[in-house]
């Protein structure tokens, strides 16, 4: 009957406790990792201001990082936000289609509108963002459909899955389209937009990602505990007095921001938004009034690191960080499906 | 059809599967809008009443419910608070002295640091009724509250119902198919079939043994209880001529 694995235990920690080891590891990680990279740098030089050491320090290593805590932050969060949404640890903007949704409207965007995407740095970001929520659109309206007209059942794991697979799938072949039929040439730069990574992540993209990516987290927060309920189903929250349409509908503009706002920099890093609410949740609980901050700090610091090995590796090559988080991620994923398939037998 | 309620009722909607119980007690909670007609609360179109508002004044515990995230049962009876709090959903002490005195009225204090999903049904629908009544609400509405549990469960879960009823006044509306509850608890039944209704009165003169037969195609027999009350067992065993 009792499935001790539906029960985590939260830790011996208690919640501000917890918070302060969560804040400890992230600011660690911000630190240390610009230290490390292929290029050895002279730390005196660097730290003069002026010369290449310093170059590659400030212009290349500590943009690079902080697009990192960045982008590690906005996925996980949205990871969370998708959760409570869907009612379903499985959902994240990888697996829902939202990242590919939005790479395709950056890459619809560089392709279609090169001139204005050049001037105007919202271009990028704003065809990303409707990319993005195009498919969380079709993926919920699918996943609704095949729950059929009851109210009160949570939306169907497999049909949200598979459509959210499918729909990632068939945007990354338009992507790969788009890009043969436009200019083959540059066809090598279209990796990113596949298997995302931070290579080219530079200063002038961490102002455009980082505000709409902070309003969003900061309406998410303030939505924390009207998804607090949501996470019990739509009928219980509904009768203990959620405004559901309204949270719905900016729970969902709000992931699709934090989604599509780094994801048109970064292309598509998948498993963020699944593994890193786990953890969170098994130090912080439930609240997302604590859920939410604490994913934040912790993706942050995973995917620092993460990209910090990805590029340190196989130096002077560079593992796309996307391949390094989808090879934990994929396992995690088939370790949380088969949970939850088990939970449904016993 | 048209039905009204006054405070500090106890009424059972009876009637065979499908006939549009829990539809209405959906209805009646905000879960469902109504596609025609109106539902009034206090004059007051429940369509124009905000979702807060509605919840503390009408509490609903469905049937059971499936948390996607593990909830101990003092959160789940802290989340009845929702609608009292302020935009950030802090618990002052007064919530949480309110919560404590619910899961206690309830019977489920001991309950109160263990998961939901590790308690039987019983203590879940006790811990559903404490959620219910955290929201401090004027009107409790059940629906179907004690479909999956055994007989002393059932009889501990409505002896706190009736409870409430009595002592703090609340009006109580519930969805049921289980003649004898009706029996034992309403004041008034309000017996459905095929989306009608076809008797509303106090227990006593809806559930006769003729109209019964009707809606049910069962023949069920009296027998009295005292106290006015009484209880509806087979006029035959199965197999026996009538």
């Amino acid at each position: 009957m009792i499935n001790p694995m539906t029960v985590p235990e939260r830790r011996g920690l208690s919640r501000p406790a917890a918070m302060g080891w969560i804040i400890l590891v992230f600011l660690a990680a911000a630190l240390a990792c610009p230290f490390w990279g292929p290029t050895s740098v002279n730390w005196t030089a660097a730290f003069s201001g002026t010369g290449s050491d310093a170059q590659v320090f400030l212009d290349i290593r500590v943009p690079r990082v902080a697009m990192a805590l960045l982008t590690g932050a906005s996925l996980s969060v949205a990871g969370v936000a998708f959760q409570a949404l869907l009612g379903n640890p499985l959902a994240d903007p990888f697996t829902l289609g939202v990242a590919g949704g939005s790479s395709l409207g950056a890459v619809a965007a560089l392709l279609l509108l090169p001139s204005l995407s050049a001037q105007f740095t919202g271009t990028v970001p704003l065809a990303a963002f409707l990319g993005g929520l195009a498919s969380v659109a079709l993926v919920y309206g699918l996943a609704r459909a095949a729950r059929g007209p009851e109210t009160g059942a949570p939306l169907s794991p497999a049909a949200l899955l598979l459509a959210g697979i499918t729909v990632n799938y068939f945007f990354n072949a338009l992507i790969l389209l788009a890009f043969y039929a436009v200019d083959f040439s540059r066809s090598t730069s279209l990796m990113r937009w596949i298997l995302g990574g931070l290579d080219v992540a530079d200063r002038s993209a961490l102002a455009p990602a980082f505000w709409p990516s902070a309003a969003a987290f900061l309406a998410l927060w303030l939505l924390s505990p009207a998804l607090n309920l949501l996470s019990g189903g739509e009928e219980i929250a509904r009768s203990k007095g959620v405004n559901l349409r309204a949270t719905i509908l900016w729970t969902f503009l709000a992931a699709s921001v934090l989604t599509s706002s780094v994801t048109a920099f970064t292309g598509p890093i998948g498993f963020i938004g699944l593994m890193v609410p786990h953890a969170a949740r098994k130090f912080l609980g439930h609240d997302h009034r604590w859920l939410l901050p604490g994913s934040a700090l912790l993706g942050g610091a995973f995917l620092a690191l993460a990209d910090t090995a990805a590029r340190t590796w196989f130096a002077p090559a560079e593992l796309p960080v996307a391949a390094l988080t989808a090879l934990l991620g994929g396992p995690f994923f088939l370790f949380l499906l088969f949970r939850q398939f088990q939970n449904k037998v016993s | 059809m048209s039905l009204s309620f006054e405070p500090g009722d106890f009424t059972a909607f009876l009637g065979p599967n499908g006939a549009g119980k829990s539809t209405l007690l959906k209805l009646f909670a905000g879960l469902l809008s109504p596609t025609a007609g109106r539902i009034l609360l206090e004059g007051k179109d429940l369509s124009e009443v905000s979702p807060k508002e509605r919840a503390r004044f009408l509490a609903y515990v469905p049937q059971g419910l499936h948390y996607a995230f593990p909830l101990t049962a003092r959160d789940c009876v802290a989340q009845g608070r929702y609608a009292h709090l302020d935009w950030f959903g802090r618990l002052s002490r007064t919530d949480r002295t309110l919560c404590d005195q619910a899961l206690e009225l309830c019977d489920a204090a001991s309950l109160a640091d263990r998961w939901l999903e590790e308690l039987s049904g019983g203590e879940r629908q006790r811990v559903l009724l404490a959620s219910a009544l955290a929201q401090d609400p004027r009107v409790l509405l059940l629906d179907e509250p004690t479909l999956s549990l055994d007989p002393g469960h059932q009889d501990q879960f409505f002896r706190v119902v009736r409870h409430l009823h009595r002592k703090r006044g609340l009006t109580v509306l519930m969805a049921t198919h289980e003649l004898n509850l009706a029996a034992t608890y309403a004041d008034r039944v309000v017996l459905l079939s095929e989306g009608k209704i076809q008797a509303d009165d106090e227990p006593d003169s809806v559930l006769t043994a003729g109209r019964i037969h009707r809606t049910f195609g069962v023949r069920l027999r009296r027998v009295r209880m005292g106290k006015g009350r009484f209880q509806l067992i087979p006029a035959a065993f199965p197999g026996d001529k009538p």
